[in-house]
């Protein structure tokens, strides 16, 4: 079976453009992932993934890339959030509640009202199969421009996630790198749509990284891990899904699901097993 | 100088933690933070350092304090942070010296060595390949000192570091502090045990929701100051100790 998959990877130009842009939104989800979960903020990464809906119905109706609507949407929403965050009492779990179930609300009777043709059901489970040349492209550039900013801004991101007290009474702008994060937890979702699509994005997102968080207490191992989960989850939840007509977005999830699973019992130190020798 | 001007800081628009607080206080010395609990000693180095809203202004030697921001290290009370951040020893007080790197820049071999001399100096260089969750409350608080050193801050900023650590971590602490000094580098501690007050510090300020007195600390630990920050049961209290 895992003959056919490659050789049908091979084959067909459609199963290699799928898996790469695959393997780079693995990889890509992986590393931000990392941050996303050493800060905490996973339910605003379910958020911002859930609130591009909205860009990409108007980006379709305006008749422009889908990426920059959805950009500029998922970085308003995290505006929007930390707005609500300052200049109220409202817990920021509940900010991020109602910011991303109106963007989401929204983004659903657009696509209903305007009668494009985009499929619902694809945006929210994505379907890798369906990857253009031009999307792929798209997937690779800005997949490689987030792990740029990373790279660049490595020491930063370390610093605020770990102690951003610290970090702002020392002088360093905490809020711009809050934002910098959100503006490419953005592009990583939008990146992923075709891939998992917005439901599932954050799974790719925390699962990844939780699996390697524990399984190392090395930050740069920790990245590097977590790409690789990313990555090989990807590979195998794509065979999975080319082999049983399965859905790509969703068997994608439950291979990282169960490598998770797998590092929870089995993780030298961390896992369940060594807790409880 | 170090001068606070009129700093009120107010959470929530509605409790006014701090008001109008005035102090002069001449640099290179070690001073003391003291006050009742939730007098607003934390909220006095937020505000100076710019971390809650406030009004009135700071200045170092006439610069405005928000100047010169990356010349501070900060120390806030350990239970703020995440211990099970994947972070080791050495890297995490190599993050002392990210603030002043400028934005291209990446620790490197000069970054390591420093963090290296800090750790020597709190005596943690044996551990600085564990994992901070490793540590004992002592050891990470020593930890946290070499990340401020490794800083080589001007002014330094200490909220409660004493607190739940052993003596003998609190011991090298206070030898560090005097290195400091020695240097040139300023330094406040936030500081509830009045018994040591003598021994660690040049100076005081003495909190209660204002600054009610600072200056040396014969000057400000007088019986008249402690009772009009603590209450009258607080004398009692000093005599039986010192």
């Amino acid at each position: 079976m895992i003959s056919l998959f490659i050789e049908e990877v091979i084959q067909y130009g459609f199963f290699q453009k799928a898996l790469l842009t695959g393997v780079a939104v693995g990889i890509v989800c992986g590393v931000i992932g990392c941050f996303i979960v050493l800060r905490g903020l996973a339910l605003m990464g379910d958020a911002i993934s859930h609130a591009i809906l909205p860009g990409v119905a108007i980006s379709y109706m305006l008749g422009i890339n889908f990426f920059v609507g959805a950009a500029i949407v998922g970085l308003l929403a995290a505006l929007g959030i930390g707005f609500i965050n300052r200049n109220s009492i409202v817990k920021n779990d509940a900010a991020i509640g109602i910011v991303f179930s109106l963007f989401f609300a929204v983004g659903v009777l657009l696509i209903a009202k305007a009668k494009t043709a985009i499929d619902l059901t694809q945006i929210l489970f994505g379907n890798v199969l369906t990857v253009s040349d031009t999307d792929r492209t798209m997937t690779l550039i800005i997949g490689g421009l987030v792990l740029l900013l990373v790279y660049v801004f490595y020491k930063e991101l370390v610093l605020t996630s770990f102690d951003p007290v610290m970090a702002e009474a020392s002088g360093m702008k905490v809020g711009i790198i809050h934002y910098l994060l959100m503006l490419m937890l953005t592009l990583v979702t939008v990146v992923s749509l075709q891939t998992v699509g917005v439901i599932l994005v954050v799974s790719l997102l925390i699962t990844p990284a939780s699996t390697a968080y524990l399984l190392t207490h090395r930050m740069s191992t920790m990245i590097f891990l977590s790409a690789a989960i990313g990555a090989i989850s990807a590979i195998v939840g794509l065979f999975f899904s080319f082999s049983f007509n399965l859905s790509s977005g969703p068997s994608i999830v439950v291979v990282a699901t169960a490598i998770f699973i797998l590092a929870f019992i089995f993780a030298p130190r961390r896992g369940l097993i060594a807790k409880y020798l | 100088m170090f001068k606070v001007n009129d700093l009120s800081v107010t959470y929530n628009n509605k409790v006014r933690a701090l008001k109008n607080a005035n102090a002069e206080l001449p640099l290179g010395k070690i001073y003391g933070i003291i006050g009742p609990n939730g007098a607003g000693k934390s909220t006095f180095i937020k505000g100076v350092l710019n971390l809650v809203k406030h009004t009135g202004s700071v200045t170092v030697e006439d610069t405005p304090i928000k100047k010169m921001q990356c010349n501070i290290s900060y120390v806030a009370q350990r239970s703020d942070l995440d211990l099970t951040f994947p972070i080791s020893v050495l890297q995490c007080v190599v993050l002392g010296t990210v603030p002043t790197l400028g934005l291209f820049r990446r620790p490197g071999k000069k970054e390591y060595k420093v963090a290296e001399q800090a750790l020597r100096k709190v005596g943690m260089l044996d551990f600085k390949n564990n994992q901070i969750g490793e540590l004992s409350g002592g050891q990470f608080q020593r930890v946290l000192i070499a990340r401020a050193l490794a800083q080589q801050s001007t002014l330094v900023f200490l909220d409660e570091p004493f607190v739940g650590i052993d003596v003998h971590s609190e011991e090298i602490i206070i030898k560090v502090i005097r290195d400091l000094r020695k240097e040139g580098v300023t330094i406040f501690v936030i500081h509830h045990d009045l018994s040591k007050v003598h021994e660690y510090f040049d100076g005081l300020i003495l909190i209660n929701k204002t600054i009610l007195a600072f200056g040396e600390v014969d000057e400000v630990f007088t019986e008249e100051n402690l009772t009009s920050a603590y209450g009258s049961n607080i004398i009692v209290k000093v005599g039986e100790k010192s």
